[in-house]
């Protein structure tokens, strides 16, 4: 019974997302006796060659039209006639080509970044109204240029940071780069560069994330609503691209930082066919260290960098290829032990188009997380070095199909090889006391496939609807343990090479519609079901960089989400605000959480660590925004409850999650108060996140200890902080060579935000305790220059 | 060895950081019986110490809980009864020891009632004596103001999966006095090894009770303690160490081997000495 109702579930599901599909075909639009022909291109950035994602096509005789996908490429088909095509672009300057379609046309377009002066005018001219019309939701675009504005910790620019500024995401700390999407944990963020996955986005402990600034072309958010082609995460998708390089001319751009210095050189090969790109960055930081009156931090070493390269090449307007590779690395160094620490990542992509109506991409991808930790000598007995490593390998293939100017069908294949090497430590000296302990290598395959389309029914009704099947499959050799119902080690079961011996999988149905009420408004709803086969063994709110990946299994079962969220979405005065509510309700089984006290790092049993139970979700979001002109950003407040309840934490009792933080604010702005000088600020306002404190204490053997309370029963302060930043640009000139200065200063009004609460037992009176907090960061000035040429 | 990461990155938390004292209300808990003790293979006075929960700002000697009987029996039906000396403070007869493969239980009779109970009793095993060859003292000029003194073991680990806790005595006095600063390790990385040097206690030279001069005695007490007991001192010690968002958990009680709700812990080991005539 059970079987024949899942049977028919499927089929249900498949039914219900293949049928409106079957409408391509059946349309009257596409009726085989009016013949259609296809305007297809690509839209470039005029000065740079860059492509745009994004770019929006209106065909005005027929009231639709398309939107450029990641590789600037649009197509769009129409029965014979003369048509005009207007082609916008948030920042460039609009263009409205006029088409005689009587064959099948291929019109690339380049659009001119707005300067200054025509910035002004354009705020008064039409916008466009993607926000309300775009038949998506819960997405955030964010360009590089307004990431830039945003006032930064120690000037450093950080995309995270900025990230963390938007509605329905959290930072999990005092600037740390891990981040709670609509009350997720960090570890169901899918962080792409390129698309290979980051399996760490953090420099420094969090403090700085891996994305360097000069290199990012664009940022995009999904913080519901994830499209069909993306997968293994609940919580959102960060896909952040790297600019492929100057199509047009040599040019660099750079910057010097209280902490850091960035230089970025790129440039053309061959003029509109082949471009590179190469950016470095490197922090200084530990050339203070000297001037410690601490001998220790004298001698130690604290610094990170990280390179970014990209090169493409068009062969012709049916063929493109991108290399594209990252790598960072963190070094920590004193007079006990030393670190390093990083990801790398390589993609190589191969743009086809199969005609002008189906575009494709194929790209296969390696990324890798590692650390190493070892004492400072390297000889003594006592000496020893630990290693940890995640790689992964990856095919995929994506298709666009554009059928009709109402249709545009998606599907792909994706498979990733997992190699997961969690620990091992061994002694390194010549009479080494230590045996070696190595955690096995374990591999697992996870593979999805995927289908969606968006339709438009009529002017005003968009649907999206998708479904992805994925696939998980753990791969020998392997030991698995299992555990009885106390979590104790009860037997173990050796798998051999080869041997798939454990298999998940699941289809996961994406939904969307987006009803435009008029032409400034529209109602949007969204429903989606996601698995998470991959999860982060973190048991503290920020996490370190030690912490590692580990795969569903025969023990560990795959965590679900499913999520839905309305909104309303509103434009005023001409497109130039924009506004919007959304709520959402997410529901997550499987949830994993960590018995009290446990042990995930070099533990082999990290299994039996594991707690499972629910999660749920859920939250209003409002958002004001104002994209453009001499006064601009937004201004956004989110309430958000997040939930848990595990048999076997918290005596089953449901507790606060630990980065339910109900109430919160974001304002960032930015004031073009004259061509020289533009000011910027950014207020941040939090509930404090739940934390479990004692309600009693004994005294054992001379050490007070605390008693505690339910879990997460009591918050810490409010978080609010104030950042400003003056921007200082060059005279304007026709000088190749530009510049601006910045001057920022974060937590601008010293407040002591709470990182973290101790409760201390006095020197002088062993048997009083006190509560004492550790704050980070109070005034922090920086200044840094950049520069272009 | 999976504490010592602890150590790198904080020097860049404390480059920035900063801490001040502030007020937090926090509620009340109902009162538990607090037992702890250990009874080891010396022949000595060994004490039992029973008190009870108070609030957590109570800034006083804990609540000691007289009156009670003690007994401590092992498997091979052999009983000792304690004394009370002090209040709350409960020991065996100078000539008292445990032995190795016994296991010894403790049964508390109080009194009254504490929290509905009476009667709490707690079971702990004494593992074998494992005899230390010798220690080193090794100077670390890098590590702190003044330098330590890294206190190094020489042992051969048996094939068994091992639990040890040290402490150690300069000149006679306990260095290692409190539970909070004892040193607790399991043979995970090195089982079956002979140790050849082990860092088994630190001795900062710049706080006056741990300088050493010529002539001074340390003795060292390696102490062969259950898994039970390591998980105990072991928690123990994080929850009351430094606590922050990156490599703290979630704050949880620390798990007793007392019936009954009661806290704290009834522990029996084994000892073995090793001592050195400090001489730089």
């Amino acid at each position: 019974m059970h079987v024949l109702n899942q049977t028919m579930r499927l089929k249900l599901i498949i039914l219900l997302i293949l049928f409106p599909i079957m409408t391509i075909f059946a349309d009257g639009e596409s009726d085989p006796s009016v013949k259609r022909y296809t305007v297809s291109g690509h839209v470039k950035d005029a000065e740079t060659g860059e492509d745009l994602f994004g770019a929006s096509i209106l065909v005005a005789e027929i009231g639709t039209g398309s939107v450029a996908n990641e590789y600037g490429f649009y197509s769009v088909s129409l029965p014979k006639g003369q048509y005009s095509l207007s082609f916008s672009y948030t920042g460039y300057e609009s263009q409205i080509h006029n088409v005689t379609v009587e064959k099948d046309i291929v019109l690339d377009i380049q659009l001119n970044p707005l300067s200054q002066t025509l910035k002004e005018i354009e705020i008064k001219a039409e916008r466009t109204d993607a926000n309300v019309k775009a038949p998506e939701m819960s997405i955030v675009k964010m360009d590089v240029k307004t990431i830039n504005k945003i006032p930064a910790l120690m000037g450093e620019v950080d995309i995270i940071k900025a990230i963390q500024l938007l509605p329905g995401v959290q930072s999990v700390s005092e600037g740390s780069s891990g981040f709670s999407v609509r009350g997720g944990s960090p570890d169901q963020n899918l962080i792409l560069l390129d698309e290979a996955t980051v399996y760490n986005p953090s420099h420094f402990l969090g403090f700085f994330s891996v994305f360097n600034n000069n290199a990012i072309k664009d940022v995009k958010l999904y913080k519901g609503d994830l499209p069909a082609q993306y997968g293994g995460r609940l919580a959102s998708v960060l896909d952040v691209r790297m600019k492929d390089g100057n199509q047009k001319k040599f040019s660099g751009t750079g910057g010097i930082g209280l902490i850091s210095s960035r230089l970025t050189i790129e440039g053309p090969i061959i003029k509109d066919r082949t471009s590179f790109i190469v950016s470095g960055r490197r922090t200084y930081a530990d050339l203070f260290l000297p001037l410690s009156k601490n001998e220790g931090a004298q001698d130690s070493r604290l610094y990170f960098y990280d390179f970014n390269a990209k090169i493409n090449h068009t062969f012709n307007e049916n063929n493109r290829i991108y290399l594209s590779g990252y790598f960072g690395r963190d070094v920590f160094k004193n007079p006990f032990a030393n670190m390093k620490l990083g990801n790398s990542t390589a993609t190589a992509r191969w743009n086809h188009l199969f005609s002008q109506r189906l575009f494709s991409n194929f790209t296969t991808i390696y990324s890798r997380y590692e650390y190493g930790l070892g004492t400072a000598n390297e000889s003594d007995p006592n000496s020893f070095l630990w290693i940890s490593k995640l790689q992964d390998y990856q095919v995929k293939g994506d298709f666009t199909y554009y059928p009709t100017t109402n249709h545009t069908l998606r599907f792909g294949f994706s498979s990733i090889l997992h190699i997961f090497d969690p620990g091992k430590a061994k002694g390194t000296g010549d009479e080494s006391m230590f045996t070696g302990y190595a955690l096995d290598r374990t591999h697992a395959l996870e593979s999805g496939v995927y289908i969606s389309n968006d339709q438009d029914i009529g002017s005003r009704l968009t649907l999206k609807y998708g479904l992805r099947f994925s696939l998980f499959q753990n791969v020998g050799p392997a030991t698995v343990y299992g555990y009885d119902q106390y979590f104790k080690l009860a037997d173990s079961t050796k798998y051999s090479q080869g041997d798939f011996y454990h298999t998940y999988s699941g289809l996961e149905p994406r939904l969307g519609m987006t009803y435009v009420l008029d032409e400034v408004s529209s109602v949007k709803a969204s429903y989606s079901h996601t698995y998470q086969y991959l999860q982060l063994a973190q048991n503290s709110t920020a996490g370190t960089p030690l912490d590692i990946w580990f795969a569903a299994s025969p023990n560990v079962k795959p965590q679900v989400s499913d999520q839905v969220a309305a909104g309303y979405f509103r434009n005023l005065r001409r497109n130039t605000i924009e506004t919007s509510v959304e709520v959402y309700y997410k529901s997550m089984r499987n949830a994993i959480d960590f018995k009290d006290h446990a042990t995930l790092l070099l533990n082999k049993q990290l299994e039996g660590e594991l707690r499972f139970g629910k999660a749920w979700a859920y939250g209003i979001e409002l958002m004001i925004a104002v994209p453009e002109g001499r006064l601009n950003g937004w201004v956004s407040y989110t309430y958000s409850r997040t939930w848990r309840k595990f048999k076997d934490i918290n005596d089953g009792k449901t507790y606060p999650a630990p980065y339910d933080s109900p109430h919160d604010v974001s304002i960032v702005m930015n004031f073009e108060a004259s061509q020289r000088i533009s000011l910027s600020a950014n207020w941040i306002y939090s509930t404090g996140k739940p934390v479990t404190f004692p309600t009693g204490r004994a005294v054992i053997d001379g050490a007070i200890v605390p008693i505690y309370s339910d879990r997460n029963a009591y918050r810490i302060k409010d978080y609010h902080r104030l950042d400003l930043s003056v921007t200082l640009h060059q005279k304007p000139n026709d000088h190749r060579f530009k510049w601006d200065l910045i001057f920022s200063v974060y937590n601008a009004y010293n407040r002591h935000n709470t990182w973290a609460i101790n409760f201390v037992q006095d020197v002088q009176n062993p048997y009083k305790t006190y509560a004492e907090m550790t704050y980070l960061f109070g005034v922090i000035p920086a200044v840094t220059f950049n520069f272009r040429f | 060895m999976r504490k010592i990461f602890l150590i790198i990155p904080a020097i860049f938390i404390f480059l920035t950081s900063c801490t001040e004292r502030i007020d937090i209300k926090l509620d009340d808990s109902f009162t538990r019986l607090v037992v702890y003790g250990a009874i080891t293979t010396d022949t000595t006075r060994h004490y039992i110490e029973l008190s009870t929960t108070s609030s957590y700002y109570y800034n006083e000697a804990p609540p000691p809980v007289t009156g009670a009987s003690l007994e401590i029996s092992d498997d091979q039906g052999n009983t000792e009864s304690l004394t009370e000396l002090e209040p709350g403070k409960y020991a065996t007869s100078p000539l008292f020891f445990a032995l190795p493969g016994r296991t010894y239980t403790l049964r508390i009779e109080l009194a009254g009632e504490l929290n509905g109970h009476k009667t709490y009793l707690a079971t702990s095993s004494v593992n074998p004596i494992y005899p230390i060859d010798s220690i080193g003292l090794v100077y670390q000029p890098d590590w702190g103001e003044k330098g330590f003194y890294e206190v190094t073991c020489y042992y051969q680990d048996p094939p068994t999966r091992d639990f040890y806790m040290f402490n150690i005595f300069k000149n006679g006095e306990m260095l290692t006095d409190t539970i909070r600063n004892r040193f607790v390790i399991d043979d995970g990385f090195f089982n079956g090894n002979y140790t050849n040097g082990i860092g088994v206690g630190f001795l900062n030279q710049a706080n006056e009770r741990e300088v050493l001069r010529v002539g001074d005695t340390i003795t060292f007490q390696g102490c062969n303690i259950t898994e039970e007991y390591f998980n105990f001192v072991q928690t123990l010690q994080s929850e009351t160490g430094f606590q922050n968002p990156l490599f703290s958990g979630p704050p949880a009680n620390v798990k007793s081997n007392i019936s009954n709700g009661a806290v704290g812990f009834f522990a029996a080991y084994a000892v073995a000495y090793s001592r050195k005539v400090f001489q730089p």
